[in-house]
């Protein structure tokens, strides 16, 4: 739920307690206050009768202008009581009604005799008192709502449009485009602090890529003359004459592994390259050309294994790519599919409806297929690195093309398809 | 024939320079040094690292063309990247080697580079009793006429321009099989080339030149 329509909920649901509960205080307020002034006029009747009679105003000059009712009764003068305050609900004939009365009896003596006096006062004569109320509440509730619903979408587009604003800088922040969160203006210290704190962390995360992005290119570029260096020496020492057998193959050893790192270095800067988008040459690249060609460098190597290649072209597909990627996608996944062939084995390569599959015979594969294109992953015991097809998958995601691998009947088989080709820019 | 090796790691220069023993080698640590040595000496190629201690050598490069000196130029960087090898081939030089490379590869190419430069009109390896025509791409023994495959055409020529050394077997496959040098395979693909080209080279006269080094690769020797 959005933030606004949360916060219009709770203000309402809130506002509507509130002035049920006021109305309810209010209402028995004004009754407690209404009758305590009926009892208090009762009393003053009273009062006021008692001193008239004491004067020696007849009693049966009493009129009705005291009270709502005043009754008269004579009463045998044993049964003299002090006063009395009483309710008394009663119906006015012909009406529903109801009515809620307070009735003040006394008893007064004159002549001898006693009269028992009855004043009884009507609370509820001012019948609109709860109906007007309620339309009262009724009224201010609507009205408050409406305020409420004004001052919440006024908060929601102006108090609140810098944390908006801010929400949508973070949405769209990428430290691969280098530029920071700006914090928005404004007057608010919360949001003030908020927007600076999170373009300050926007910063470092951007120097922070920088500089590990900077290492790694430094320590590929600066591992290459030491590499060098090395390459040369042991170039040299084996140039020796007197060199032992024993000898020559620990130095072979040493050249294979700085060969190794040096293929390491470079499949990752490749992969940090991609990642750096430095790869934006797009040229229209024939797929079937591509493979055709490629596939001539590595004739010797299909030969040696005494692979047999089955090439099926059925429909050829044009992809705007960097060529030296699209020559890296293909170099990687035929040389994956001749190192882990068997002798004497097969490669298939179709390319039909956008998609291009390689497939080949080898031994059972233990991977995992979702680790397959996991760097480093190889499952397999040869010298490859496991760089190979995870530079693939990146190449193409880069691109946008969808590659799958899949183990069926003995074959391993990769496909890509470049249908499913998004431009980048 | 003068070679300048302009690199700022001493040890990588003077290895470069012992090799190429065929030539007079002179070294220059910085950029100020081999503008000093390029006016003082005829250089017939200039191996030029890119990044020196006091200046760029794609400047280096814009100086030897400004003042016309008519060496070939072989950038040495372990920068791959395409635009900078773009940008040093604009600028006038004429290969780009990246580090780290072997010393037998850059051998080659130095030597390639002073045929094309020096004899354009007559493009000739000659190795005693074996002339290699490179426009034509043939090879004669004796004046006879060899059918070489290309691959085996290739390790001819690198295995005569470095004559002499021993050359792994790693450098072979870097050189003539593009790079696929990390394939499991490419010993064998070797030996089966080399062991080809022997047998050729022996059946139309030649003499055996290929020896077979333990555990290293090839040395091609009188």
């Amino acid at each position: 739920m959005k933030l606004v329509y949360k916060n219009i909920l709770i203000n309402t649901v809130i506002s509507v307690l509130i002035l049920f509960i006021g109305e309810l205080s209010l209402y028995t307020f004004l009754k407690s206050n209404i009758e305590k002034e009926a009892v208090e006029h009762l009393y003053l009747e009273r009062y006021f009768m008692v001193k008239q009679i004491e004067k020696g105003v007849d009693i049966k000059y009493f009129s009705h202008n005291i009270g709502d009712v005043l009754k008269i009764v004579s009463v045998p003068a044993v049964q003299f009581t002090v006063p009395v305050l009483e309710d008394v609900e009663m119906n006015e004939p012909g009406e529903e009604e109801h009515f809620t009365s307070k009735k003040i009896v006394f008893d007064v003596v004159q002549n001898q005799s006693v009269y028992r006096v009855s004043i009884l006062k009507t609370i509820d004569e001012d019948e609109g008192l709860s109906g007007s109320m309620s339309a009262i509440t009724f009224l201010s509730g609507l009205f408050m709502a409406g305020i409420l619903v004004i001052i919440n979408v006024f908060v929601y587009y102006k108090l609140f449009s810098p944390v908006y604003r801010l929400i949508e800088d973070v949405k769209e922040f990428s430290v691969q485009k280098l530029k920071k969160i700006i914090p928005p203006k404004t007057s608010t210290v919360e949001f003030g602090v908020l927007g600076l704190e999170v373009s300050k962390m926007s910063e470092q995360m951007i120097s922070d890529y920088t500089s590990m992005k900077e290492f790694t290119e430094n320590m590929t570029h600066e591992i290459q003359t030491p590499l060098a260096v090395i390459n040369s020496k042991i170039e040299r020492c084996i140039q020796d004459k007197d060199l032992t057998r024993e000898q020559a193959l620990l130095l072979t050893d040493a050249a294979k592994a700085v060969n190794k790192l040096f293929n390491i270095s470079k499949g990752l800067t490749l992969l940090s390259k991609i990642d750096n988008k430095q790869y934006n040459a797009l040229s229209e690249i024939s797929i079937k050309e591509l493979v055709k060609q490629r596939i001539q460098y590595f004739v010797d190597f299909i030969d040696n294994k005494k692979l047999t290649l089955a090439e099926e072209y059925i429909e050829d597909v044009t992809v705007l790519m960097d060529i030296s990627l699209s020559e890296i996608v293909i170099d990687n996944i035929l040389k994956n599919a001749i190192q882990h062939n068997i002798q004497e084995g097969r490669i298939y390569v179709t390319l039909h409806n956008g998609q291009l599959i390689i497939a080949n015979t080898g031994s059972v594969s233990e991977m995992p297929t979702n680790l397959y294109f996991d760097r480093f992953y190889t499952g397999m015991p040869t010298q490859s690195l496991g760089l190979g097809l995870s530079i693939v998958k990146k190449i193409t995601d880069y691109y946008g093309f969808s590659i799958s691998y899949n183990y069926s009947e003995n074959l391993h088989t990769i496909a890509i398809n470049f249908n499913e080709h998004k431009a980048k820019s | 024939m003068n070679i300048l090796v302009v690199e700022d790691e001493v040890n990588l220069a003077k290895e470069i320079s012992d090799y190429l023993s065929d030539f007079n080698c002179y070294t220059a640590h910085l950029y100020s040094r081999s503008l000093e040595l390029l006016d003082e000496i005829d250089f017939t190629i200039v191996l030029l690292d890119l990044k020196l201690p006091d200046g760029n050598g794609i400047n280096l490069i814009h100086h030897i063309k400004k003042k016309k000196i008519p060496s070939g130029i072989i950038v040495l960087s372990a920068n791959d990247e395409l635009e900078l090898r773009v940008s040093a081939l604009d600028a006038g030089a004429d290969d780009f080697l990246i580090k780290p490379f072997h010393l037998s590869e850059l051998n080659a190419r130095v030597k390639a580079l002073i045929r094309r430069n020096l004899h354009k009109g007559d493009n000739t390896i000659d190795y005693n009793e074996i002339r290699i025509d490179v426009p034509k791409l043939s090879v004669t023994v004796n004046e006879v006429a060899l059918t070489l495959t290309l691959k085996e055409y290739e390790l001819l020529v690198y295995f005569i321009a470095n004559a002499g050394k021993v050359i792994t077997k790693d450098a072979i496959s870097y050189s003539v099989w593009n790079n696929h040098s990390n394939m499991d395979v490419s010993n064998e693909i070797i030996y089966t080339h080399v062991k080809n080209l022997r047998k050729k080279l022996l059946a139309s006269g030649c003499r055996d030149y290929i020896q077979s080094v333990y555990g290293i690769g090839y040395k091609f020797d009188a």
